[in-house]
């Protein structure tokens, strides 16, 4: 589904923000980003997006070249990026307009989009007068509206507070068990990232470089029961060492 | 709108107490009429010249109104231009700030020998006098887009014309009020400063600053203080209905325009 093979990246003449990267992400998997700042995660999902070139390697989705797969990427940004002179509804359906889908299966889809994440009732509103958790709940229905394969998220529910969060997280896996999209999820969060994926890439700094693997082979559907058990517990230690190991080397 | 009903009752009990300490002034100094006409005399030539001053007042607006109509659709096209070609942007903006220093005053005469006397040299001087707000505040909109709205755009392999009608335009839209709402104002002051200049195609009949200046040669003062006046009005019914465009186009999702109607 994705492959990257030996991708570096630097900007301009500082020292390269990734050096060689190799990652193959198969069809399905839930893969979470983890290491401390400055080891290029944003700058990964941006390779993989084509919003950013790398200096040397390949990377392709799909066996396609990331811009050309842009019809079958969604991203779903830090902050949720809505239009605030549109309605939600009108902000979900943002992509399949400028995809010039007809009006009819436009509205279709941004229907049941927004019923799908718990919004008919405020479909009409404008995003000002949303709390900042319904904000990111637009911003993802917007990034499913387009029927993607590949969903890559840079840290979107990062500036919520945990509460919300930890309910966002459990949505977001109710709608992967419906859809079957790949995730590429970037976090600060060990236990997001344990939570959420089935495995983890812990990255290292200067250069960002992957340090090491961790395969989170905890049963689906999870719930808010899976963080307590003890397993959860085990890979969030198991986790939170490596990334201790990142951060002392 | 109950708050803005307050705010204007106010506003107009603070011009009524002027023009009371006004009248009494006179009262005490006894300057005489064409020094310092009372309100009482001035509501007088309000009455009995409202036919010319009525016609000074169309004069004038319409003046305005077509410099400044004209400097919002040619200001927001150089807008455009400069949003889209970088180059552009740095080779010509600056000359807009030249725009905004250069004084009026120097410059009428100028377009008047250029463009000929009559009301079409008065809108010039409206329009260019206009056009340096609205072009800045209309760029600054058009190009201030956060960057990862422009990546949300360009991951729907959105054009460059998509991104500019669905994201930019109405980025820039209140950014653009607010250009205009500068300009509204100043647009009557370049009318009347134009006027000045402009002359009247017939003797006695003009627009306000034609009138102002035969008041003034006339020594009809209380006329003079009328014409002030309405130049006044004017400058405050543009600003209002502006605003009320403003709150039109954007109460329901922008901050500016909700505070009007929820402070």
């Amino acid at each position: 589904m994705l492959t990257l093979s030996n991708v570096s990246k630097r900007y301009g003449s500082s020292p390269p923000v990734l050096e060689q990267i190799d990652l193959v992400i198969d069809q399905g998997e839930f893969v979470s980003l983890i290491g401390p700042s400055g080891c290029g995660k944003s700058t990964l999902l941006k390779l993989i997006s084509g919003l950013t070139s790398p200096g040397s390697g390949s990377i392709l989705v799909d066996g396609k070249t990331p811009v050309n797969a842009r019809k079958t990427i969604s991203y779903i940004f830090q902050d949720a990026t809505l239009l605030p002179w549109r309605t939600v509804s009108r902000n979900v359906g943002l992509g399949l307009e400028l995809e010039h889908v007809s009006r009819e299966s436009r509205k279709q889809k941004v229907d049941s989009l927004i019923e799908l994440v718990g919004l008919s009732h405020v479909a009409r509103a404008y995003p000002r007068q949303l709390s900042g958790g319904m904000k990111m709940r637009v911003s993802v229905a917007r990034a499913l509206a387009t029927a993607p394969h590949l969903l890559l998220m840079d840290e979107p529910f990062g500036a919520l507070d945990e509460m919300t969060r930890d309910r966002l997280n459990e949505e977001l896996l109710r709608l992967r068990a419906e859809q079957h999209w790949t995730a590429v999820f970037v976090t600060h969060s060990v236990a997001e990232a344990v939570f959420l994926s089935t495995r983890i890439i812990v990255l290292a700094p200067s250069p960002g470089r992957i340090a090491e693997e961790i395969t989170i082979p905890l049963p689906f559907p999870r719930t808010s029961v899976t963080r307590e058990s003890e397993q959860f517990e085990s890979f969030v230690t198991e986790v939170s060492r490596a990334l201790r190991g990142v951060h002392s080397a | 709108m109950k708050k803005y009903a307050i705010t204007l009752l106010n506003a107009l009990a603070v011009f009524a107490g002027l023009l009371l300490l006004w009248q009494g002034l006179d009262l005490l100094l006894h300057l005489p009429a064409y020094m310092l006409p009372t309100p009482l005399a001035v509501g007088r030539a309000v009455v009995t010249r409202f036919p010319s001053l009525v016609t000074s007042l169309a004069i004038t607006s319409e003046e305005a109104a077509g410099g400044l109509a004209a400097s919002i659709v040619v200001g927001l096209l150089i807008a455009l231009i400069f949003a889209q070609f970088r180059w552009m942007r740095r080779m010509f903006y600056p000359y807009t700030i030249l725009l905004q220093t250069v004084p009026i005053l120097a410059v009428a005469p100028l377009i008047l020998m250029w463009v000929g006397p009559g009301t079409l040299s008065v809108t010039v001087v409206a329009f260019i006098i206009c056009l340096a707000p609205i072009i800045a505040n209309a760029t600054q909109g058009l190009i201030s887009v956060e960057p990862n709205l422009v990546h949300l755009f360009l991951m729907h392999n959105a054009s460059r014309l998509q991104i500019l009608t669905r994201l930019r335009l109405p980025h820039a839209v209140p950014g653009l009020f607010v250009g205009i709402r500068i300009a509204a104002g100043i647009s009557v002051i370049g009318a009347i400063t134009g006027e000045l200049f402009a002359g009247s195609s017939r003797v006695g009949e003009g627009g306000l600053g034609y009138s102002i200046l035969y008041a003034s040669a006339q020594l009809q003062t209380d006329y003079l203080f009328a014409l002030v006046l309405a130049a006044t009005v004017l400058g405050f019914a543009f600003f209002f209905a502006v605003m009320f465009l403003e709150w039109y186009f954007l109460h329901d999702w922008h901050e500016s325009a909700r505070t009007m109607t929820e402070e």
